[in-house]
């Protein structure tokens, strides 16, 4: 698939995905009376939605006919070889965090911190030798170190515990 | 008398040496997160909002302006040494500031940059305080009908000027209104786009959104990009330039501060948009326009003196109407929220120590970072050199544990989580956070004002119309969003005649 089809099939999607559900739930609102108008709690959230499946089918339709014009050009494609991309990088880290969210209330913020700190650092320098481990473990102390300070002495903020302990 | 006693009011918030701290500190952090390619002046904002949480409501605006301050000029560091703005509002600076660098000439390109971003703030802050009141005594004969436009003004400026195209802004900004809809309608009391959930009736928490849209966001699109900088091997000296040359430099100073605090002062502007026009309009009105560009001083110090005088610019509509100038004003205006302030006309009245301060401090950040650059240019220019798998990581953390510190709610978590996660699937399509969160602030202004002038006029859509200042911005939202469309529509059918 192009990346103009790309664009237009994941921005109607979303847009539209959106407004189906927003529409959806506030089906199940009461209409309230004697507000003038008859508005009740459904009457904005719909008047947004709406507006953003027709916005969306709006962008879609100028697209597709830009997309019927460039089929009778030349399309010169630019390639951006200076910046290298690592597409599963973020869905790889995303997904560490949210691990270390789901444990942290047995693990403990500063623990299971340091831990995502260590590991994320090696994961996006793709580097595994004793020396990147060694600076990675420094480096990670010194975040957390500097995390107990701002917020935990100073700010007296208790951070998430260590239930393992406790 | 008034604005002299408003200025002054509060000057006993500085006797306070926790407080000058707090403001110094904020300025240092600003510095360092603008000269960073890749953290921005919002992301600094936004990671250490949740700070200011447990601070007095005039020491926390202080921090966050110290951030705002700081970063808006730290961004020419980058720009000059490796031809990355570290902000957006740097681009026009690395123009000429990078080109002085290649010639060995990079301490004297940070000098003009910090004299001139010094005098370009100060301008703005003087241009502030003087038309903040005007416009906040204006806004007092406001109604619903008048804010409801004004906060469609906010949304539609911010989605002609979105990187992309105006829809996807529009698109943005939509679903931002939207997500200010979750928790209970204000009028009826129902819960709204909660679907079961307890922890969503009280609806979303503006700091998980704003640190989700801006921080987490802003990691996974780095995290996906691997950039490589070439720092310039250069020796940082001879900053502080002649004072025949500065005193020759201070007709186009005042110039370009006037163009970027007017600039600064449209909603959803911003000073990359201020630091741009400064230089364009300067080197179109110069003598030796060919060379700009090709490293010379006048086109550093046009970009900068307009870029730190569009923060002046960007605090009259928040002060006065209670709408976002750009992304860091709408972070300031949640930070006054979460203190219970409603930032608009009437806070001149309840708090002018509150007002005082922020003219105050802006000044107070200016002199600060005009110390800080002169002296200690070099130490932030070594900053460069950090990289970035240590500071992403690091960043993530401080986002979580801020997002937390707020309510101690896991809960919090998930939503900054979802917001990162949410904002990287639509930068994916093009759509930016910055209308989303706009929208996100914007969203109870607009919808308060809105339902409250049908209830009033009862359910009359006309009552828009018929108030003049009311149709006078609905029909300058009109030329924004269809204005420029029809304008290249025409010009494609008379090419074709």
């Amino acid at each position: 698939m192009s990346e103009l089809k790309q664009d237009i099939f994941f921005t109607l999607l979303i847009s539209l995905g959106f407004s189906a559900l927003v529409l959806f739930d506030a089906g199940s609102y009461p209409e309230v009376q004697g507000q003038g108008f008859g508005q009740g709690p459904a009457f904005y959230p719909r008047l947004l939605a709406g507006g953003l499946g027709i916005l969306a089918v709006f962008y879609a339709i100028t697209k597709f006919s830009l997309l019927r014009e460039k089929r009778d050009a030349d399309i010169v494609l630019e390639t951006t070889a200076d910046i290298k991309k690592r597409p599963f990088l973020p869905f790889v880290v995303f997904f560490m965090t949210g691990l270390f969210v789901c444990c942290m209330q047995w693990v403990g913020f500063l623990l299971g911190g340091f831990l995502l700190s260590v590991v994320a650092c090696l994961c996006i320098s793709r580097t595994l030798t004793v020396r990147s481990v060694v600076s990675s473990v420094l480096v990670s102390a010194a975040i957390l170190f500097l995390i107990w300070l701002i917020f935990s002495f100073f700010l007296e903020i208790s951070l998430p515990g260590l239930t393992l302990i406790q | 008398m008034e604005t002299f006693s408003l200025l002054t009011a509060g000057l006993p918030n500085f006797a306070d040496p926790f407080t000058l701290f707090v403001l110094v500190a904020g300025t240092v952090l600003g510095i360092f997160f603008g000269a960073i390619p890749g953290l921005t002046a919002t992301m600094g904002m936004a990671i250490f909002l949740p700070v200011t949480f447990n601070m007095t409501d005039t020491n926390g605006i202080l921090f966050l302006i110290g951030i705002y301050v700081g970063s808006c000029y730290s961004g020419s560091l980058s720009a000059i040494l490796v031809n990355i703005p570290g902000t957006p509002s740097a681009i026009a600076t690395g123009f000429d500031g990078h080109a002085m660098a290649k010639r060995g000439e990079a301490g004297r390109a940070i000098g003009y940059s910090t004299i001139s971003s010094a005098c370009g703030g100060l301008l703005g802050i003087v241009i502030l305080i003087f038309a903040a009141p005007v416009l906040a005594n204006l806004a007092l004969e406001f109604s619903a009908q008048e804010y409801t436009g004004v906060a469609l003004l906010g949304i539609s400026i911010v989605s002609y000027i979105s990187f992309g195209s105006t829809i996807k802004g529009l698109l943005g900004g939509i679903i931002g209104l939207l997500l200010a809809t979750v928790g209970q309608d204000v009028i009826s009391g129902y819960p709204r786009l909660v679907f079961g959930s307890r922890e969503l009736e009280a609806g979303l928490q503006m700091i998980p959104v704003m640190v989700g849209f801006f921080g987490i966001t802003e990691v996974l699109i780095k995290l996906e990009k691997e950039t490589t900088m070439q720092v310039i091997a250069t020796k940082v000296r001879n900053v502080v330039p002649p004072l025949s040359r500065l005193v020759k430099f201070a007709p186009m100073m005042a110039v370009s501060s006037v163009i970027g605090v007017f600039i600064g002062a449209i909603p959803a502007a911003g000073g990359a948009i201020a630091s741009m026009a400064a230089y364009g309009i300067q080197k179109r009105f110069s003598k030796n326009s060919e060379q700009y560009g090709t490293g010379v001083a006048d086109g550093v110090v046009a970009a900068e003196a307009a870029n730190n005088s569009a923060v002046g610019g960007a605090f009259v509509p928040m002060l006065s109407l209670g709408i976002p100038g750009d992304p860091q004003t709408a972070i300031l205006i949640g930070a006054l929220m979460i203190n219970g302030l409603a930032p608009g006309p009437l806070l001149f009245a309840t708090r002018p120590d509150l007002i005082s301060t922020i003219y105050l401090g802006n000044i107070f950040a200016v002199f600060t970072f005009l110390v800080i650059g002169l002296l200690a240019a070099r130490i932030f220019a070594k900053l460069l050199q950090i990289p970035s798998y240590y500071l992403l990581p690091a960043i993530l953390l401080f986002c979580i544990i801020g997002s937390y510190a707020i309510r101690y709610s896991v809960f919090d978590i998930w939503v900054l989580l979802a917001c990162g996660g949410a904002g990287f699937l639509l930068q994916k399509i093009g759509i930016m956070p910055a209308p989303v969160i706009l929208g996100f602030v914007l969203g109870p202004i607009l919808e308060d004002n809105f339902r409250r002038s049908l209830i009033m006029s009862n359910g009359d859509w006309t009552s828009f119309l018929t108030r003049p200042l009311s149709l006078s911005l609905l029909l300058v939202n009109v030329v924004i969003l269809f204005g420029p469309p029809l304008i290249s529509f025409f010009r494609k059918v008379r090419s074709q005649e």
